[in-house]
């Protein structure tokens, strides 16, 4: 009975020994990734989000044809976490963007030929682009500021209307669109945020009959941001 | 995925809004178009010929014939009038005088309404899309016919130089499209404004 509870505690205290040593091992040697891989989070780990954005565009390109800002606008997109990083976040966006002007009525004369009439100008401008934002703080922080940049495609239709009259043409074009905005949370690691931002947009697109040359944007959008894991 | 097909759906949907401006809008005002015999001296011309009261009418729709328009005639109403006493208006601004058809006038002034009606008749079916003019019952599946239907018209004033015969023929030396008619909301007035901007942007028109 005697070696039974020798034997017994022993092997207790080869355990505790053990499990002593490994503490102690971590307290002298701390984690060289401490500050680099994020820190446990308190709610959900969100890994994507989604969004839709009112989008309000000013054209820098061909004035004559319209000047005007346009508020007839969106952008729908997702982001999707790249690592474990979290600063990195790779997704997609879709945009879509109606400009108008209308012109007061005039006489135009080319040559012989003369036309008087009131102009409705009009634009409509579709984006596709591949994006990687770079969010610079932790994604549960509530403020939370990226910068970004996306590539992709732009279609545009540029149409004049007069009268019942109207003309058209169409142009498809290389795009690329840098972007810095921030994400606001209601919470700290809040599932629903706003998003506020600022874009660029370049493209090819040209259309010799409407004057275009390189179809260039700027504009601001606003939207609401779904997070999801 | 379900997340993926929404904003596909949504994106689908963006992309086929295009919105176009009012058509009340579009038509408060008529398009003006002039154009003109760069070689044509206007001050060599005194005098004019225009038939009162009426203008010719053209269509290519199936319900009605090409006529003459007239105010006074069974067909009648107020536009012929309207449209040929703004014109010999105009035409005396200009310094032209109008004179019988028997007088030999330098000028004869024509005016015309074209009216093109279009029907178009589209069958649509699935699952393979999109067919043109099939008529009813074509293919199998589920499919229907749709219709649309555009009517536009335009005024056309044209002189002609009859003291100066090409070929036998009397010149077109000067020539107005007017329009639309059709949508306009308040055709005789338009007409009237639109006219007047005819002769004013002709300022070459004058006998002085």
């Amino acid at each position: 009975m005697k070696n039974i509870f020798l034997s017994t505690a022993i092997v207790c205290a080869s355990f505790i020994s053990v499990k002593a040593q490994y503490y102690y091992d971590r307290s002298k040697n701390p984690d060289k990734n401490a500050g680099k891989i994020s820190s446990p989070k308190s709610g959900r780990d969100f890994d994507r989000f989604y969004f839709l954005s009112w989008d309000n565009n000013s054209p820098l390109s061909n004035k004559d044809f319209i000047s005007q800002s346009s508020s007839l606008g969106a952008k729908l997109g997702f982001r999707k976490r790249l690592n474990e990083e979290n600063k990195f976040w790779v997704g997609g966006d879709f945009g879509w963007a109606v400009y108008k002007q209308y012109i007061p009525t005039n006489t135009y004369t080319n040559g012989t030929h003369s036309v008087t009439t009131d102009l409705y100008n009009y634009a409509y401008n579709y984006s596709l682009s591949i994006n990687l934002d770079y969010f610079f703080l932790p994604m549960e922080k509530i403020i939370n500021p990226y910068a970004g940049l996306g590539i992709g495609v732009a279609y545009d239709k540029f149409a004049q209307y007069y009268n019942v009259y109207g003309s058209s043409g169409t142009s498809w074009g290389f795009l690329v669109k840098p972007e810095a905005g921030i994400l606001i949370g209601f919470k700290e690691n809040s599932p629903w945020r706003i998003k506020a931002a600022f874009h660029y947009d370049y493209s090819t697109n040209t259309s010799s009959d409407f004057g275009y040359k390189n179809f260039t944007s700027m504009g601001f959008q606003v939207g609401l941001v779904k997070m999801a894991w | 995925m379900k997340k993926y097909f929404v904003i596909a759906t949504t994106a689908f949907l963006f992309w086929g809004c295009e919105p176009k401006p009012n058509t009340s809008d579009l038509v408060k005002k008529m398009v003006v178009t002039t154009d003109y015999g760069n070689t044509v001296d206007f001050t060599k011309f005194t005098s004019y010929y225009l038939p009162i009261d009426t203008i010719s009418y053209f269509t290519n729709s199936s319900s009605q014939v090409d006529t003459l328009w007239c105010t006074g005639c069974k067909n009648g109403g107020e536009y012929p009038h309207v449209t040929t006493s703004e014109v010999i208006s105009q035409m005396n601004l200009a310094g032209f005088t109008q004179i019988g058809k028997k007088q030999n006038p330098d000028l004869r002034v024509y005016i015309f309404v074209v009216e093109n009606v279009n029907v178009y008749q589209s069958y649509n079916y699935n699952p393979y899309g999109y067919g043109y003019g099939y008529g009813f019952g074509y293919g199998y599946g589920y499919g229907y016919p749709t219709y649309s239907e555009t009517d536009q018209a335009d005024l056309y004033l044209e002189i002609f130089d009859v003291k100066h015969l090409t070929n036998g023929k009397p010149t077109l030396v000067w020539y107005s499209d007017i329009g639309d008619l059709v949508s306009t909301p308040d055709l005789s007035g338009l007409t009237t404004k639109a006219i007047d901007q005819a002769f004013q942007q002709s300022s070459y028109l004058q006998k002085q």
